[in-house]
């Protein structure tokens, strides 16, 4: 396993020591301190770290999921916002930070800088939970993160640009978020009373009409920053249409009598709304039933959600395999298989979608599925142990396991296309001798190798492999070896850009080539 | 939003690749502007005489082969990348776009059709060729032949699938379809009455196990027909062969129109894939005959 550079080795009762001077971890009871302590010990990618002055602490834009909590010294943020509102804070020893990626899985908002020799104590996503058995700790988390999401998503909402930043202080404390986990829950009734204004924070959620004559549309999927509940709230009061979870997704809902008395205040957001509500009642005569049906059967198989989508134009696609071929040329082994749900006259074969809201990522225990600040996922194998949890997780089946030396082999044939770039390999390769030259093998040198005393390093049986998009290369194979342009990579959501039914916010490089 | 009389999504063209348009229309451009060429230029032929004429023919041609190398190998692409790596933005850009494989196919088409002006005019020196030479030129318009039958057939096979519901694009997804709708039909009839056990067995199961004539569904990819709709018409007919069982019979004519449809889907992935294999004998064999003949003229003609 990689360790960080400036990873500190200190004991787990001395982290505690520090800990425990803290106010938010104030009421941890003996058993929460030895499960925390043990856990520390323990659970991967619990470190200390020491920055010095000028270290950058976090990236912005960077999908690292660590909670930080400032042991000792001073970290600084001297940045804009994303309404180019200056912003200057200082975390001083026991100040938390780092809960919109540790709880909420998104990007760092800021540059975090090291303003003097200071320790921080890292604690990975998926070791929150030694944290939050603790209620008080449990609570500030959660309220940080509440107000930290509101602030941060206000800043990127259409809506509230024309608006000062006291509007977004006055609108904090009437803010709830709400939390999905599963698909096709209800969030409003078509007609229902609405007690509420709500904006995306995450994830999808589906818009669906039930007409007069009984029937049901599916008329659009809303995503993070947009926002619903705007008809009710300058309107009758009940929901124009239904609303549901289109997947795991996150809400911020704002009570509707103190919003609509903001609006009052502030009559720009409401001219705003009013503007949406003219474009999303035109939206209605634009869906046709075979539109809606296409848009539901695409939410229900999990199109909608990805961010960079292979597809195969049918009236073009000659089945020659070719871009399977250049795959397996590439990588050594295929992560493609031309095989898939069709969508219209596209073919979605099996390749990885880099979803939205990856499922492989919330399921892997060591915080190996990554995703880089452009949006792709990918595997850090210095810490993947080959539990085989993403492959399990992914719902689409577009990781494949494959056994250590096979893995090695597909690794290596990749730092050779690559020219060169050496490309990582989780373990020492003479652990086993799949790398092994053809001479090497005749003469019996890599036993040798294999006898060097290595043995404490951990050789997973397996390792997880999927597209990653060619990374390394200016191409992507499939793409770049279609003879008839019939492959193209895509975000799901620009297959409905002329109704306009998903907005298109991908930030994924290659699936945005040609804009 | 139509596309083909059914309602779809699009990518928007932004994202679609470098279209070239029709293959055919290449390919057929490319033929006549070679064919124009030569009849502007008789002369050319004899000024040029056999030899060059010769070794212009055999590099246009193993131009044109080098598609196939990038094809299978990602090497070329591999290399020319990092060439492209060491260009401006805006050179590397085209390079990358030049060394798309749709491009490649482009060129492929273009310089087997052009082949064909330097080719005529080592004909037009070939007076008195012997047996081996006749075959070579055989060979060799065949193979043009085959490749501008590729065009067409690659420009209009995916369109034509695309008219039936069973779009499968694997061949072992189209067997494993239709040894799934043997499996439904003999499980269907479990259970019901003899005489629609028998009309099943008289009727059904020869569609379920035979194979569709070959010219039949040819006929079906080029006019756009139904294959299935003889086979279902024609159990329909036998329906009172299972008196009381019209709605299992029903279904067992359903699930025969579906394999019907499958064995058209699987002929058009072989149609698909066998074209080429004969173009790539057709190339093996121009090659060897190449080879004997360039030997031969050396041997007996000299330098």
């Amino acid at each position: 396993m990689a360790e960080h550079t400036n990873q500190v080795a200190i004991d787990p009762a001395e982290i505690w020591r520090t800990l425990r001077q803290f106010d938010a971890f104030s009421t941890f009871t003996d058993q929460q301190r030895e499960s925390l302590e043990h856990a520390i010990a323990h659970e991967f990618g619990m470190t200390v770290r020491r920055y010095a002055q000028g270290d950058y602490i976090c990236h912005k834009g960077e999908f690292e999921l660590d909670l930080c909590i400032v042991l000792s010294g001073r970290a600084e943020v001297h940045d804009r916002d994303d309404r180019g509102v200056e912003v200057h804070t200082v975390y001083e020893a026991g100040s938390i930070f780092g809960e919109l990626g540790a709880m909420g899985g998104r990007p760092r908002s800021f540059d975090v800088i090291a303003a003097q020799q200071t320790l921080v104590f890292h604690i990975p996503r998926h070791a929150l939970k030694h944290l939050e058995i603790n209620e008080k700790l449990r609570g500030i988390l959660a309220e940080r993160y509440r107000e930290r999401a509101v602030r941060a998503m206000s800043a990127r909402v259409e809506l509230f640009a024309p608006v000062p930043e006291s509007f977004i202080d006055e609108l904090i404390p009437h803010c709830q978020i709400a939390r999905y986990d599963l698909r096709g829950v209800p969030i409003l009734e078509q007609g229902q009373a609405v007690d509420g204004f709500y904006i995306i924070l995450d994830g999808f959620v589906q818009i669906v009409r039930h007409r007069a004559d009984g029937q049901r549309r599916v008329l659009a999927y809303l995503r993070e920053g947009e926002y619903f509940g705007e008809m009710a709230l300058l309107g009758t009061g009940n929901a124009w249409a239904s609303v549901f979870t289109a997947g795991k997704c996150e809400l911020i809902k704002i009570d509707a009598g103190e919003f609509a008395e903001l609006c009052r205040r502030y009559p720009a957001v409401e001219r705003a709304m009013r503007e949406a509500i003219v474009q999303r009642q035109h939206q209605e005569d634009t869906i046709t039933d075979e539109l809606s049906d296409l848009l539901e059967k695409s939410g229900q198989l999990g199109v909608i959600q990805s961010d960079a989508l292979l597809v195969m134009d049918l009236d073009r696609c000659i089945k020659c395999d070719n871009c399977v071929r250049a795959c397996e040329s590439l990588h050594g082994r295929s992560r493609l298989i031309r095989n898939g749900v069709q969508i219209g006259k596209y073919l979605v074969p099996s390749a990885c979608r880099h979803c939205d809201d990856p499922k492989c990522m919330s399921a892997c225990p060591t915080g190996a599925v990554a995703r880089r600040p452009e949006g792709e996922i990918y595997f850090k194998y210095d810490v993947c142990i080959g539990c085989g949890n993403c492959a399990i997780a992914c719902p689409f089946d577009n990781i494949t396991m494959i056994d250590t030396p096979s893995f090695d082999l597909a690794q290596a044939r990749k730092a050779e296309i690559v020219g060169g770039r050496d490309f990582f390999r989780p373990y020492p390769q003479t652990h086993h001798d799949a790398g092994a030259g053809l001479l090497a093998r005749l003469f019996g040198w890599h036993q040798e190798a294999h006898a060097t005393p290595q043995t404490h390093e951990h050789v997973a049986p397996s390792y997880p492999i999927k597209c990653d998009l060619c990374d390394g290369l200016p191409f992507m194979g499939c793409v770049h070896s279609c003879p008839t342009g019939a492959a193209i990579r895509i975000e799901a959501a620009e297959l409905f850009e002329e109704i306009g039914a998903v907005s298109a916010r991908s930030h994924i490089r290659k699936a945005n080539e040609g804009k | 939003m139509r596309c083909d009389g059914v309602v779809s999504i699009r990518v928007p063209a932004s994202h679609q690749a470098r279209h070239f348009g029709r293959l055919t229309f290449w390919a057929l451009g490319a033929t006549l502007a070679a064919a124009v060429v030569h009849a502007a230029m008789p002369g050319l032929g004899a000024r040029l005489g056999s030899y060059r004429s010769g070794i212009v023919t055999a590099a246009l041609f193993a131009l044109a082969s080098i598609y196939t190398i990038r094809k299978r190998w990602m090497w070329l692409t591999v290399r020319v990348m990092r060439i492209a790596a060491r260009m401006p933005h805006t050179i590397a850009h085209r390079m990358l776009i030049a060394d798309r494989l749709e491009s490649w196919r482009l060129y492929h088409v273009i310089i087997g059709a052009a082949v064909l002006a330097p080719f005529w005019w080592h004909l037009d020196q070939g007076a008195g060729a012997s047996r081996l030479e006749a075959a070579l030129a055989a060979v060799a318009i065949l193979l043009m032949l085959s490749g501008l039958a590729g065009a067409i057939i690659q420009d209009f096979l995916p369109r034509a699938m695309r008219v039936r519901p069973e779009q499968e694009v694997r061949p072992e997804d189209v067997e494993a379809a239709i040894h799934d709708v043997y499996v439904q039909a003999e499980e269907a009839i479990l259970g019901h009455s003899e005489a629609l056990v028998h009309a099943y067995l008289k009727h059904v199961r020869p569609v379920m196990l035979g194979a569709r004539p070959a010219r039949a569904m040819l006929l079906a990819t080029i006019s756009g027909a139904d294959p299935a709709a003889p086979v279902v018409a024609r159990l329909r007919a036998h329906k009172d062969e299972a008196p009381n069982e019209a709605e299992t019979w029903e279904r067992l004519v359903l699930l025969a129109q579906r394999k019907v449809r499958l064995d058209h889907n699987r002929f058009n992935l072989a149609l698909g894939a066998g074209w080429m294999r004969l173009h790539i004998a057709l190339a093996i064999v121009l090659a060897v005959l190449t080879a004997f003949h360039v030997a031969g003229a050396l041997y007996f003609a000299g330098l």
